[in-house]
């Protein structure tokens, strides 16, 4: 018997009638999230942004709109609290410690681009040659960068004590009587501090670049070497040009700690006698005795804007990659 | 131009031999391919012969020199590498340019030669680009001008066509062979497909597990196998070998002649069954069964569609080889022996 199933056509769809205005139908929007998807993406990046807005820009735009004011951290804060830019002109003009601050911090940030930061970058260099105890090479170097930047003011505090730290000691100068007073003496002791800075600094970008190195395609190396060039001319003329994510890493991440160097600072003698620094002069202001919060924010408001200049060098040129 | 000579080279990594006592000559204005598996030890070798391996014994010589305790900029040799390693940052002409402004050369001279090696390429329209804007092909001839331009005794050349796609690697081969007739420059290339060492090389050193196996010929390597590796690693379908009277007789595919009315051919003959027959367009090839006293052997015949073809699948037939055609080897050492 022959299958009596019928393959007729589907019904069409009613068309409208002679004369009648066609409707269009609605269009469905198809999209390649299901609902679960949605809620999981909304609870993934909603929960972090809503933690960075609270924690982060939340206070952040507390302290720009208190930079205003005068308000001591005490009560409510009323229209009578707003003082306009007159923080700002006490600082640039009218407060003794601001200049010497911000060139402290300026001092640190040559200091770490210039010395500190090149020389962990040669360490780098050196250790990326697999010489014989390189891994103890690495570990020495980077022993520093696990200590907390407090406990590393207190090693070298006791270094830099007069007369039985060892820098005195092992230079023959208490011996000979020519005695440094290397934190007490506003001449130098900036200059002591980043050098106890330098020791965890340098350790801390050894290893950022010596994993940038590890990452460089060998044969451009080796194709250099053929090509009749030394290894310094391959280092600067094709390494180091390879390297320039890695390098905007370590130019923003040598900025941003100089600019918020505080804690060795802080630990030695809270930083007075040469050692002022403005995120110092921050935590002077704001919890205090004085309780200057308005003034403190407006301090802060400065150095977050000086901030911004690495960060922004930095998200540009991600951006420009991405 | 020089003559490049590997005397005993031998290189070890870790106690495990890459590179096992090989000697070899590229006489001067030679183009010598290395040919061999994967691990053979054949870019070891010419590593070794660039600088960039150290050997563990052994002398390699330039121009009638030993370069052994030389840096690779010392051996007046260019090398191009398989990825061509061109510098990401550097435009064409800034790359090509690179291994003069090691050497010091002047601006002018420089642009003078960067101009000679780019338009000998056909790459002038190329020199402001930067490498991930060239094509596959484009980068072999930027990393060929920028050996090119140092004037180099020796060419090495490192598998410079296996990242292109097959179509482009056909002409590719041709213009590197024009390449180097051109420059009538000394030339070690290192390969693992046998087209590329048969079409390119003057002679061809065959390696195995670190072991100079055979360097001869194209003709001598493809009809006269110095052992069993080389007879069935070169040649598409490999060589044929068959146990008969205590050793292996070895026969070219294409050298197979079938029939089913008994007829032999001076040579040698087979009994054998036809298991499949393909057919790829211009070829077929014919998968048989050869009975043996020492066991079956499968055995593969190339014959060109254009011939008619005597046997039919699921049938015995005979299987005849001319003398000319046959290679013997020992059956334990697979080494080529007399007739």
């Amino acid at each position: 018997m022959a299958n009596t199933t019928t393959n007729a056509a589907p019904a069409r769809a009613r068309q409208p009638e002679a004369g009648a205005v066609a409707i269009p139908a609605r269009r469905r929007r198809y999209t390649l999230l299901t609902r679960h998807d949605k809620i999981l993406l909304a609870l993934m990046v909603g929960i972090p942004l809503t933690l960075d807005v609270i924690l982060i820009w939340g206070p952040t735009l507390a302290s720009i709109l208190l930079s205003f004011t005068n308000w001591d951290g005490v009560g409510d804060i009323t229209s009578k609290n707003f003082v306009g830019l007159k923080n700002y002109q006490f600082m640039f003009t009218g407060y003794t410690l601001f200049w010497p601050a911000f060139t402290h911090n300026l001092i640190w940030l040559l200091w770490l681009t210039l010395i500190a930061t090149p020389l962990g970058m040669l360490f780098a260099v050196l250790l990326d040659r697999e010489i014989r105890g390189t891994r103890v090479y690495q570990s020495v170097f980077y022993l520093p960068v696990v200590l907390s930047l407090v406990v590393v003011g207190l090693i070298w505090e006791l270094q830099y004590t007069p007369t039985d730290g060892f820098i005195n000691n092992a230079l023959g100068l208490v011996k000979s009587g020519h005695i440094i007073d290397w934190l007490g003496d506003s001449r130098i002791n900036l200059y002591a501090i980043l050098g106890a800075a330098s020791w965890r600094h340098i350790g801390y970008i050894m290893i950022l670049y010596l994993a940038g190195l590890k990452s460089v395609d060998p044969s451009l190396r080796e194709a250099a070497r053929v090509d009749g060039a030394t290894e310094v001319q391959t280092f600067f003329n094709v390494v180091f040009p390879v390297m320039a994510p890695i390098n905007v890493v370590i130019v923003v991440v040598t900025a941003i700690e100089a600019l918020r160097a505080f804690d060795i600072a802080f630990i030695i003698n809270q930083g007075k006698n040469g050692l002022e620094l403005l995120s110092i002069l921050i935590t002077n202001n704001s919890l205090s005795e004085a309780s200057l919060v308005g003034f403190g924010s407006a301090i802060a408001v400065i150095l977050l804007l000086i901030s911004m200049v690495p960060i922004v060098i930095f998200l540009t040129r991600v951006m420009r990659n991405a | 131009m020089a003559e490049v000579e590997v005397r005993d080279i031998r290189k070890a990594f870790g106690g495990v031999p890459a590179v096992d006592g090989v000697n070899l000559v590229c006489h001067d204005g030679e183009y010598l391919v290395l040919l061999g598996p994967s691990g053979c030890g054949k870019t070891t070798l010419l590593r070794m012969i660039a600088g960039l391996e150290h050997p563990t014994e052994g002398d390699i010589l330039i121009g009638g020199h030993s370069v052994r305790g030389l840096p690779p900029r010392a051996r007046k040799i260019a090398m191009v590498f398989q990825s061509y390693a061109l510098y990401p940052h550097k435009t064409v002409e800034h790359n090509i340019s690179f291994p003069l402004e090691a050497q010091g050369m002047t601006k002018e001279e420089r642009a003078t030669r960067v101009r000679w090696a780019a338009g000998l390429l056909g790459i002038e329209s190329l020199l402001q680009r930067k490498p991930r804007q060239l094509s596959g092909g484009e980068r072999q001839r930027v990393a060929l001008a920028r050996a090119l331009v140092r004037e180099p005794q020796v060419f090495l050349l490192d598998e410079p066509l296996s990242n292109l796609d097959a179509k482009l690697r056909a002409s590719a081969r041709l213009e590197l062979k024009q390449f180097q007739q051109r420059l009538a420059a000394s030339t070690i290339y290192v390969t693992h497909d046998q087209v590329e060492a048969m079409g390119l090389g003057d002679r061809i050193a065959v390696l195995n597990l670190g072991r100079l196996q055979q360097i001869g010929t194209p003709d001598e390597i493809y009809h006269r196998p110095a052992n069993t590796f080389v007879a069935t690693f070169v040649g598409s379908p490999p060589m044929n070998l068959v146990p008969r009277d205590g050793r292996l007789v070895g026969f070219r595919p294409e050298n197979v002649r079938l029939s089913t009315d008994g007829q032999r051919l001076e040579g040698a003959s087979f009994a054998c069954h036809v298991i499949r027959i393909e057919n790829l367009g211009s070829d077929r090839y014919v998968y048989l069964r050869v009975k043996g006293d020492e066991g079956d052997t499968n055995v593969i015949a190339k014959l060109a569609v254009a011939e008619q073809l005597p046997v039919k699948a699921d049938e015995d037939a005979q299987l005849s080889v001319e003398q000319r055609h046959l290679s013997y080897f020992d059956q334990k050492t697979g080494g080529r022996i007399a007739a």
